[in-house]
């Protein structure tokens, strides 16, 4: 598809602008679940460009994938997180961006009191929190009062990764923070790799460009490539799905042993592995008397069985 | 072409320091792959740009970067589990509570 | 005036207190006041000459019993009284210097003080109450100086025999002044003589108080048969021999006597009793006095005889003979006694076998000795010579019997002194050579005045004692007899001296007297045996009943003893168990103590030898790889850091890592 000069720009700083928001959006916001919608915003974002770039069918499975496929997925897990909405986190004195990205977002307390007392419009009432918070703060300065909370953040990690195992509350007391000790390292590394990049690629603007346009119809052209030149690599990228499907599932499943009551009986059966005085033994020992090896092995598998059954039945 | 090809490559060199900065920066395991897909976004963003400037006739980069896509599905979905798994063990994702083999 | 008549007893007394008070400080002291008290007394005593002084009280009045004290000073007590006194203070000066170096002067001078004063009591007392009291503490002075070696077992011995003896002579006074109190209901002697004189008494009474007194008088002067504990009591001190064994308390059994003459001229069979007591007791001690080779029991033998003699003229009826002599026996006696304690003193021995020579050595001794033993044996004109002239004289007047026995007692006299004197100080060609040396003044000057006194107070009381004593005047003697007196004296002298000179001091008469000796010991003991076995069958039939009781007593304590034997069975059984049982956990305990102990040894060692290696190790190896181990600790501690164990801080090392391969890279690669 071809379009004008000026749509052309248009179209791609909307989505270099989409992409790029939404990346930063996703790594700044207090949310994890903003996180996730910021991402599908980049994906788009970065689809849009690749559409732009003649790429239709990259584009589209970009969408597809990454969108329909693995964000959900990526959804599916945040849900699994301590505080997916950022509540915890939503009344802390935040950096300019991640303010930003932010914005909106409820201490878990008001948020509770807002939603029963204003059923749908929830944003008055945010924003003068917001701004009180800005107005109490505002001398200080947001980057000192950040800088603070991470170092003591990074002083605590530090004696505490020597003092390893924490208890539940250390843990709790970790969980406050959304972000690693070295945010800002990873920050001015991110800044420092991004200048580099931007000012090589600046420095060093002679690609060997060529004028001629590929052919529009890219499915054809890569569906042949697949089935003839790539099709070993094709067939790989098949068997790493599967065998990555198969692992996701045989990780993700519950499993023998899935919580702590299956591990236990799991020691229990290590410990007596006899386990003389189970029923189930009962049809097998009157079927066929075993000897004392054969016995220990059926009452093992028996048993094995059993807490399988059990576990399937809990699952 | 009115874009020029570094323009794209500055796109992408922006999402791979953001995906920097999302994979240092956040605790949570999610987060960190969502930066991951980012930093493979970047990638393929611009192996596509190089396909479109430099080598239009080839289409070997789409494929590679349908591998990417791919290889990253499968890590997304293999990532997952092991977060899943992790989180029935630990009760939690955060990274910094793996750390059982810390020196 | 009466008064001055307590002075002369109690002086001597208040001097043997003072003494026994002031002689712990002073020694010296307790002599020299014996001396005083005694020259008080003598003093005294002449000062009273020519006066009749008599003091008596009544001490106790009960019923018809009068018992009275009293003093009197007739012409025999004053005789008597002078004779101890100056005797007494001769002897005690004497004493001075012969115990001046002997332990315990205080008790030796306090002792003779107080028996000088005791004796002056006896003869001056008026009563036989005061007597008998005088009597007895003559016996225990006595008995405390025989014993005053107590520590040896000899003179022990000695004073316990003779005070023991004594007592049984003692008895006798005792029960005959009770039966004179019972028959005169007054202890007074006066009163009693007069009684007897007006026969105010029946005969047979008198007759056994008279027997009683005799045995009073026996027992103190030795006589037959109580003679032996006079030669045992020689084991005192030589100046107490002289003067209690020889001139003064033997001679109170005769001053009894004559005291109580009066009682036994009216008894002729007692009387003739005490002749034959005194003439047999006179004949065998001379006898005796014949085989003795110590010269101190010579003399004792000797006194024993002439107090014999005494008794023997009192038994012929002739007191004023027995006191005539009794007076010059105390002088030459006592001098002779003397003479034998400066030879002891001088040579250390009274063997006459060991003896010998002493005349060189020894004049003045030699010469004191041979006058005394010459009164003694009756030459003319010493002393002796004039006693037994009128003990002849009774003699003869009785019969011519007594007159021979009297005859062979001077004989013999004269061979027991002269073998004495010759064998001590005549020189002999196989004796040995005479050691010693004539006594100080102190000893000396006493022997000489005694010896003059032997010498001469015979002739210078010649003719006068019998005006001094109210006795009657003895008979007068055959010129025969006197001359058969003189004859015997001398051929006595000469035999024993003979005997001597040729073949020693052997027994004049061979060993038979020595078996009378023993006989006579022998005899002595009989009443003291009569006496234990009078006794012994009383304490028989104690003793039986008490068997009796003890019989039945023991058969019921040996029933009980029986059962306490079964049970000391079980229990020394369990005993012997139980130690048995100690002996086997202490020899157990042993060895386990000997393993402990080399264990402890054994750990004692490997414990230094360890301490020794750690202090080894400390010091060097452990030290050095303990440095060893710090700097790997450090290192590790500062590497460990880089595993963190952060999931970021992997990644932000890889990113790290990238940027820099990167950069480096691209200046590589541009540059």
């Amino acid at each position: 598809m071809i379009l004008g000069p000026v749509a052309q720009i248009v179209a791609f700083s909307l989505c270099a602008l989409i992409a790029i928001a939404g990346a930063l959006g996703m790594a700044t916001t207090m949310s994890m679940f903003r996180s996730g919608i910021f991402l599908m915003a980049s994906f788009i974002g970065v689809a849009g460009l690749f559409i732009l770039l003649s790429a239709d069918l990259l584009g589209l499975l970009q969408v597809m994938m990454y969108i329909g496929g693995m964000l959900v997925m990526i959804l599916f897990m945040v849900l699994f997180s301590h505080d997916p909405g950022g509540a915890m986190m939503a009344g802390m004195q935040l950096p300019i961006i991640e303010k930003f990205f932010s914005l909106g977002l409820l201490p878990r307390e008001q948020k509770q009191e807002e939603q029963s007392q204003h059923a749908g419009n929830g944003h008055q009432p945010m924003e003068q929190n917001g701004q009180d918070d800005h107005a109490g703060h505002a001398d200080h300065g947001d980057q000192d009062a950040e800088q603070n909370g991470h170092d003591e953040h990074a002083g605590q990690n530090g004696h505490g990764g020597h003092e390893d195992h924490e208890d539940h509350e250390h843990h709790e007391h970790m969980d406050m923070s959304m972000t690693t000790p070295i945010k800002k390292p990873a920050a001015v590394l991110a800044v420092l790799v991004g200048v580099i990049l931007v000012g090589l690629l600046l420095l060093r603007p002679a690609w060997p460009i060529v004028a001629a346009t590929p052919n529009p119809n890219s499915a054809e052209m890569v569906g042949h490539l697949l089935m003839g030149k790539y099709m070993l690599a094709f067939e790989g990228a098949g068997l790493l799905i599967l065998i990555g499907i198969f692992g996701a599932v045989f990780l993700a499943r519950a499993g023998h042993f899935p919580d702590e009551r299956g591990r236990e009986a799991r020691v229990a059966v290590d410990a007596q592995p006899t386990a003389p005085e189970a029923p189930a033994l009962q049809p097998v020992a009157d079927a066929d008397p075993p000897d004392a090896a054969e016995l220990v092995g059926v009452t093992e598998i028996q048993t094995r069985r059993n807490l399988e059954k059990d576990g399937r039945g809990e699952q | 072409m009115i874009i020029p090809l570094t323009a794209y490559l500055i796109v992408g060199a922006v999402l791979f320091a953001i995906g920097i900065y999302a994979v240092l920066a956040q605790r949570s395991a999610v987060m960190i792959l969502m930066g991951i897909e980012v930093l493979l976004n970047a990638i393929g963003l611009n192996l596509i740009a190089f396909w479109r400037f430099v080598r239009p006739d080839d289409y070997s980069a789409q494929i590679f970067t349908i591998l990417i896509v791919t290889i990253g599905a499968v890590e997304m979905a293999v990532g997952l589990a092991i977060m899943l798994l992790l989180y029935r063990n630990r009760q939690t994702v955060q990274v910094d509570a793996y750390e059982e083999l810390h020196g | 005036m009466n008064a001055l008549l307590l002075i002369v007893p109690l002086a001597p007394l208040v001097a043997a207190l003072s003494a026994l008070l002031v002689g712990r400080r002073a020694p010296r002291a307790a002599g020299r006041l014996a001396v005083g008290g005694t020259a008080i007394a003598l003093l005294t005593l002449l000062a009273l000459l020519g006066r009749r002084p008599r003091i008596s009280t009544t001490w106790l009045q009960s019923a018809d019993y009068t018992l009275t004290v009293g003093l009197r000073l007739d012409p025999l007590g004053l005789l008597l009284a002078l004779l101890v006194a100056g005797v007494g203070l001769l002897i005690t000066i004497y004493a001075v210097g012969y115990m001046a170096e002997e332990q315990g002067q205080a008790r030796f001078f306090a002792t003779f003080a107080g028996f000088i004063g005791a004796m002056l009591t006896l003869v001056l007392a008026d009563s036989l109450l005061l007597l008998f009291a005088a009597w007895e503490g003559v016996g225990v002075a006595s008995f405390l100086l025989i014993g005053f070696w107590y520590r040896q077992d000899e003179a022990r011995r000695a004073a316990q025999q003779a005070f023991l003896l004594t007592r049984l002579g003692d008895l006798g006074l005792l029960l005959g002044w009770l039966w004179v109190l019972q028959a005169v209901g007054t202890t007074d002697i006066a009163t009693f003589l007069q009684a007897v004189e007006t026969a105010a008494l029946p005969a047979t009474g008198l007759t056994l108080i008279a027997l009683l007194f005799l045995a009073g008088a026996i027992g103190k002067s030795a006589q037959l048969p109580l003679t032996a504990w006079l030669p045992a009591a020689m084991a005192g001190p030589t100046p107490v021999s002289a003067l209690i064994h020889s001139a003064t308390m033997v001679a109170a059994g005769v001053y009894l006597l004559l005291r109580l003459f009066p009682l036994f001229a009216v008894v002729p069979l007692v009387l003739n009793l005490v002749f034959w007591v005194g003439g047999l007791t006179a004949l065998f001690a001379a006898l005796v006095a014949t085989v003795q080779t110590d010269l101190k029991r010579i003399l004792a033998w000797s006194t024993v005889s002439q107090l014999g003699e005494m008794l023997l003229a009192l038994g012929l009826g002739g007191p004023l003979a027995a006191a005539y002599h009794l007076t010059t026996h105390a002088l030459f006696k006592s001098t002779l006694f003397l003479t034998a304690g400066a030879v002891d003193h001088a040579t250390d021995t009274r063997d006459l076998r060991q003896l010998g020579g002493l005349r060189r050595t020894m004049p003045m001794t030699a010469l004191v000795f041979g006058a005394a033993a010459l009164a003694l044996a009756g030459v003319p004109p010493l002393s002796g010579f004039w006693s037994e002239e009128a003990i002849l004289a009774q003699a003869a007047a009785t019969g011519p019997f007594p007159a021979l026995l009297l005859l062979l007692l001077i004989f013999l006299a004269g061979i027991y002194i002269s073998r004495a004197g010759v064998a001590v100080f005549a020189h002999r060609p196989d004796a040995p050579e005479p050691a010693g040396h004539d006594p100080g003044w102190l000893l000396l000057g006493p022997m000489v005045l005694l010896a003059l006194g032997a010498l001469g107070l015979g002739w210078l009381l010649a003719g006068r004692i019998e005006a001094f004593l109210a006795f009657p005047a003895e008979p007068e003697v055959a010129l025969v007899w006197r001359m058969s007196a003189v004859l015997a004296s001398l051929a006595g002298l000469a035999l024993g001296a003979l005997r001597v000179w040729r073949s020693g001091p052997v027994p004049t008469f061979g060993g038979r007297p020595r078996r009378l000796e023993a006989g006579l010991d022998r005899a002595t003991l009989l009443p003291a045996r009569l006496a234990f076995y009078a006794s012994s069958v009383a304490d028989g039939l104690e003793v039986g009943f008490d068997r009796l009781v003890r019989g039945l007593a023991g058969a019921a304590r040996r029933l009980a003893a029986g059962n306490q034997r079964i049970e000391a069975g079980f229990d020394r059984a369990a005993h012997g168990l139980a130690r048995t049982t100690r002996r086997l956990a202490a020899g157990n305990e042993r060895i386990e103590a000997g393993f402990d102990h080399a264990a402890a040894v054994a750990a004692g060692v490997t414990l230094d030898l360890g301490r020794a290696t750690e202090t080894n190790e400390t010091r060097g190896i452990s030290a050095t790889l303990d440095r060893f181990a710090g700097l790997f600790n450090r290192a590790g501690g500062r590497l460990r850091t880089l595993q963190s164990g952060r999931l970021y801080l992997y990644t932000l090392g890889l990113f790290l890592w990238v940027l820099l391969v990167g950069v480096v890279g691209g200046m590589v690669f541009w540059l």
